[in-house]
């Protein structure tokens, strides 16, 4: 027991410490003289102040978790073999391992020997390291420097360490030293960085990524011949960025960071593919060219900057160096987009259009295209049908002149209309727009983009003589770029006009406060939402006084607030403001059926989100039925409203009438959408899932099918989706039984997510558990009771065990009986029911189920005592719940029947069996 | 659900003050702390990477995401990841005292922990004990040990995960380091 702790004391010490701190020392002393407190007091008051605890003096220090353990050896070191090789002089050291100048006498020559810092623990780990070497080895290119050999050094403890010896580049200088030194004028550094590319592209030919190309990668030797080392490295030792921890706040890292593609951020190493590479050269040859990075990341924490790599576009090349601009700049932009499906598709083809500008023809890459901007702008709001609700039935249904934000609702429509008057010049150009967009009926989303780029042009070079006609257009265009989601354009369009409208008509008119808000609305939806809450409380408040709660744009600045708490993560907030919003639309704005809808289906999903189910479902009803009376079945707004109420139906189990709305939806999609695009992926999924719980095997097969086939088609593996799609057809499957299949759907879904996700994680474990319970069915039992326990025993990590866990012990039970242990089957089986008991409410369906099969193995062991005791409890509680003909009752009564048979061939010879008999009665 | 989003989304209900969402995030952490910690030995024998604070920044990656982080966020997930960390290896501590080193290879990793700080003279168990009594009579300095020493935060980024001044954080862990230090000797004497 430690003494009595003395609060007042302590606190009394740190009251005093609190006043002396701010004192020098001779004031301090003088203080501490005067004061009556008793001397340890004042001993410890010194102790804080000085910070001298005591010793050790490193005392609480939070290293001392670090440091080498006792078990460890020293990595090897000058001096050491390793493999053929003796180490002779240290080159560099970094995060992935250290370099060596190393000898080998036959053949005599030196090499440069890299010992890694990971070590390769498991056989899948050390198999990976083997092959991957191999093919380095066989990477020979003048460009890459060749790998001589590779291995795994086994210390005396035990430690292994892979390494490689890779040929020595002497008088070596990274790329950008080079070029810096030796004054290469830009012509030479793009030769320079052409012979990288091929370099680079000799590996991908041979199937080898690269994965870390930085300038210390790339080096130049005495000659000027470039020459790339590490190809390959990262994978073969699997130390991507996901899997160190050695990002712990080294300067290092965010040295790395600079060259990753966004991509790599995601956590997702078999995701990648070449076009990852030639973000990184992107990189390098902008820093070549422009003599400075792309991002500036400089004392940025390690995940802004990794924000920064995904969401920030680069510096403009021309701002950098104007002479960069134009083709130079679009192959650097090109080479750096986000997407990787906007990239240059290999590293030769970076190259060649490299050679084109060499050679004075034109350059394929130009400037970043709209209809690739829209593309980008479906696959965002797939996540939401909602969201996609609110869009499709601005852009697609939307009556014109609203599609573009133009009208904020049909009682503003004078106003604007009187505006467009004033000038014909307006009417026309708003007409053309609208002309234009009437096609997009027909699905293709795309052509509207397209056309906003020509407005904003037009914009640019036609209307310079009136000025209030631009301010106005400009606001309408940013209004369709809001609705396609083009923040970015949009804000550059509404800034100019903000401030031209605000010095015509002063800071409080109705258009001021419309663009205000239009402005903040595409500032937190491009992602900065540092004071957007202030400003958007502050502008409703505005708008309230100024314009009345129900005006339009005091309407429509409430539910931009609404949205900006849903994206804050404030669902209450966002639930609140949102009830509001729908209130007063309900009473002034009744007849604007498609608004209205749009935010009672969006109120909804916050609702449905925040697991308010009724509530939910009456709003989504409410808004979908409404929607189908004015507008009729067939509009989009009510086509997506239908698709809100089913998901949320779903959500709530009912999968019937979920079923039925998707296939209604699917049909009138298919059309518009075409089969290939998100949403109507998405909803064939969700209706397959739907299938597949109303135990509809045959139609959740074909469905699942369907999706899987289109999406193989257009995404590549491995990726969570296909990862479901495949367990999804693997269950299904295994239940219309098509065993063989199933087990190769799931082994490949599992493959996808053990590289997705790892092998301890749980969606990896279900694949794993699942595909058990195919080899079971397929009577296949290699090795599976070993995989049922492995599942078992991750299901058990967390504490309260996992139904995973459950699922298990109970296949592993069926394991043994089919095997004729019925000891160990018992063994299982009771562990199923134990774990049922603390995992799962009282009484739940499973739970009963484990109880039902561990009675039953008590019968077989002749365990009658107990299997009465359970049984006695069981089949009560069977009977309330299921119906006469169920199996599990049939199956329980059945049980209790062999120990009423038993019971009564003993009576002959032992009454108090009887009498135990007597007892097992219903 | 995914633990990853799972993750997001309780760090966002945080945000609405929702208390509950606080354990069930320090859960969270706690068993993916302790499977990292195997995951890690199991990967890397030499262990030269398994410290405390590599673990949680590790765990933030796995379970929020590198992209994911705002500064709110990270705050608050760094508070409940550094009290996370606490238990789990007082925790192991404990059950390591009421048993015998078995020959379950996988805990090695929590035990190497465990042990670098008995080397080094510090006993977890007591550290705890006297970490309760501190925060009976300065809370926020025993959060700073906890931040500091748990979660491996520098000074600095106390400060900022507490939003007060680097002063008053250093203050806090001055007193606390008297404070523990008397406690502990007197654990010892």
């Amino acid at each position: 027991m430690s003494e009595p702790l003395d609060v007042d004391r302590w606190r009394r010490v740190q009251e005093l410490v609190g006043e002396l701190e701010e004192l020098d020392s001779a004031a301090r002393e003088a203080r501490l003289a005067a004061l009556g407190d008793p001397p340890d007091v004042l001993r410890d008051v010194r102790r804080v102040l000085e910070d001298e605890p005591g010793p050790p003096e490193s005392f609480l220090a939070p290293d001392v978790f670090a440091g080498a353990l006792p078990a460890t050896s020293p990595a090897p070191d000058v001096g050491a073999r390793v493999g053929p090789f003796r180490l002779q002089r240290r080159i560099a050291a970094g995060g992935m391992g250290t370099v060596f100048e190393a000898a080998q006498d036959a053949p005599r020559r030196t090499v440069a020997l890299k010992l890694l810092s990971v070590g390769l623990a498991t056989d899948r780990a050390r198999r990976r390291f083997e092959v991957e070497a191999e093919i380095l080895g066989h990477l020979a290119h003048p460009g890459i420097a060749q790998v001589y050999g590779s291995g795994v050094h086994r210390d005396e403890a035990g430690l292994e360490v892979p390494w490689f010896a890779m040929e020595l580049v002497p008088g070596a200088r990274d790329v950008l030293r080079h070029a810096g030194e030796e004054a290469l004028k830009p012509g030479e550094r793009l030769g320079l960085f052409r012979e990288i590319c091929s370099a680079v592209e000799h590996g991908h030919g041979r199937g080898v990524l690269h994965r870390d190309l930085k300038p210390s990668n790339l080096l130049v030797d005495e000659a000027g011949r470039p020459r790339v080392i590490d190809f390959g490295v990262a994978r073969a030792t699997e130390a991507d960025l996901s899997t160190t921890s050695e990002l712990t706040g080294s300067g290092e890292i965010l040295g790395t960071v600079q060259y990753m593609s966004p991509e790599q951020f995601e956590g997702v190493p078999g995701a990648l593919d070449v076009r990852t590479d030639v973000y990184s050269l992107g990189v390098v040859l902008y820093e070549l060219l422009c003599g400075a990075a792309p991002y500036a990341l400089e004392g940025r924490s390690i995940f802004e900057a990794a924000r920064v790599v995904r969401e920030v576009a680069p510096r403009r090349p021309s701002e950098v160096d104007p002479a960069l601009a134009g083709e130079l700049e679009w192959i650097l932009l090109r080479a750096l987009e986000k997407e990787p499906e906007r990239r240059y598709a290999s590293v030769a083809a970076l190259r060649e259009d490299i050679e084109r500008h060499l050679s004075n023809e034109p350059v394929l890459a130009g400037p970043p295209s709209a209809l690739y901007r829209v593309r980008k702008f479906v696959r965002r709001h797939r996540v939401s049908v909602a969201a996609a609700a609110i869009v499709l039935a601005a852009l697609v249904a939307g009556a014109g002149l609203a599609a573009f934000g133009l009208v904020r609702a049909n009682e503003n429509l004078a106003r604007v209309e009187e505006e467009a008057r004033r000038t014909g010049r307006v009417n026309r150009f708003l007409s053309d727009l609208f002309l234009a967009v009437a096609p997009v009926t027909g699905g293709r989303e795309v052509r509207v983009a397209d056309l906003l780029d020509q407005a904003r042009e037009t914009l640019r070079t036609d209307l310079e003589e009136d000025e209030a006609v631009r301010a106005n257009l400009q606001g309408a265009l940013a209004g369709a770029y809001f609705e396609l989601g083009l923040f970015r354009e949009a804000i550059e369009l509404l800034e100019p006009a903000l401030a031209f409208e605000r010095g015509r008509l002063g800071p409080d008119a109705a258009p001021v406060l419309e663009l205000e808000w239009k402005l903040e609305e595409c500032r937190f939806n491009a992602g900065s939402f540092e004071g957007s809450e202030e400003r958007m409380v502050a502008l409703l408040a505005r708008c309230t006084a100024e314009l009345g709660e129900s005006d339009p744009i005091t309407m429509g600045c409430r539910s931009g607030l609404g949205e900006l708490y849903w994206e804050l993560g404030r669902l209450p907030d966002a639930i609140g403001v949102m009830r509001e919003e729908v209130a007063l639309r309900e009473r002034f704005y009744p007849k604007d059926q498609r608004n209205l809808g749009r935010k009672r289906s969006f109120l909804s999903f916050l609702l449905s989100r925040l697991g308010e189910h009724e509530e939910a479902e009456a709003l989504a009803r409410r808004a979908y039925d409404d929607l189908r009376e004015h507008l009729g079945d067939d509009d989009v707004s009510t086509l997506y409203a239908r698709g809100n109420l089913a998901k949320i139906w779903t959500n709530s189990g009912r999968y019937g009438e979920a079923s039925d709305v998707y296939r209604g939806l699917l049909d009138a999609l298919e059309g518009p959408l075409g089969e290939e695009h998100p949403d109507f992926l998405t909803y064939s999924f969700e209706l397959a899932q739907c299938e597949y719980f109303l135990h509809n095997y045959d139609e959740a097969e074909r469905l699942g099918r369907k999706v899987l086939e289109i999406r193989e088609r257009t995404i590549e593996p491995p990726h969570p989706e296909l990862a479901a799609d495949l367990l999804f057809l693997g269950k299904v499957l295994q239940l219309t039984g098509k065993l063989d299949e199933a087990e190769l759907c799931l082994e490949d879904a599992y493959d996808q997510r053990l590289e997705l996700f790892g092998e301890d994680y749980e969606r990896t474990v279900r694949v794993r558990y699942t595909l058990a319970s195919v080899r079971l069915d397929r009577g296949d039992y290699d090795g599976l009771e070993e995989e049922l326990e492995a599942v078992i025993e991750s299901g058990l990590a967390e504490g309260r065990p996992t139904r995973l866990a459950m699922s298990a012990c109970s296949t592993l039970g069926r394991l043994h009986l089919i095997r004729k242990d019925d000891e160990a089957a018992e063994r299982a089986f009771r562990r199923a029911a134990d774990l049922g008991r603390e995992g799962l409410p009282e009484d739940h369906p499973d739970q009963l189920d484990y109880f039902n099969y561990h009675a039953r193995s008590l019968v077989t062991l002749k365990r009658d005592e107990e299997a009465g005791a359970l049984l006695r409890e069981l089949v009560p509680k069977l009977e309330t719940r299921l119906d006469e003909e169920h199996p599990a009752l049939r199956y329980a009564r059945q049980s209790l029947a062999i120990l009423r048979e038993r019971s009564t061939e003993a009576a002959a010879t032992s009454p108090e069996a009887a009498a135990e008999a007597e007892g097992t009665k219903p | 659900m995914s633990a990853d989003s799972r993750a997001t989304v309780l760090l966002r209900r945080l945000k609405d003050g929702d208390e509950q969402v606080s354990e069930e995030l320090l859960r969270l952490l706690y068993s993916e702390l302790h499977s990292l910690a195997e995951r890690q030995m199991r990967d890397q024998p030499g262990g030269h990477t398994l410290q405390p604070t590599a673990l949680v920044h590790e765990a933030w990656i796995r379970l929020v995401g590198l992209a994911d982080g705002d500064g709110w966020n990270r705050a608050r997930f760094f508070t409940l990841a550094a009290r996370a960390m606490r238990s789990v290896l007082v925790d192991h501590a404990r059950r390591k005292g009421s048993q015998k080193r078995g020959g379950d290879r996988h805990r090695f990793t929590l035990d190497d922990l465990v042990l670098r700080a008995e080397e080094r003279g510090v006993d977890l168990l007591a550290l705890d004990e006297a970490l309760g009594d501190l925060a009976r009579v300065d809370e926020s300095a025993a959060e700073i040990v906890e931040l500091r020493f748990f979660g491996g935060l520098s000074n600095e980024e106390v400060a900022q995960a507490r939003s007060v001044s680097t002063r008053t954080i250093e203050r806090g862990w001055k007193m606390a380091r008297v404070f523990l230090h008397d406690r502990l000797a007197g654990e010892s004497a």
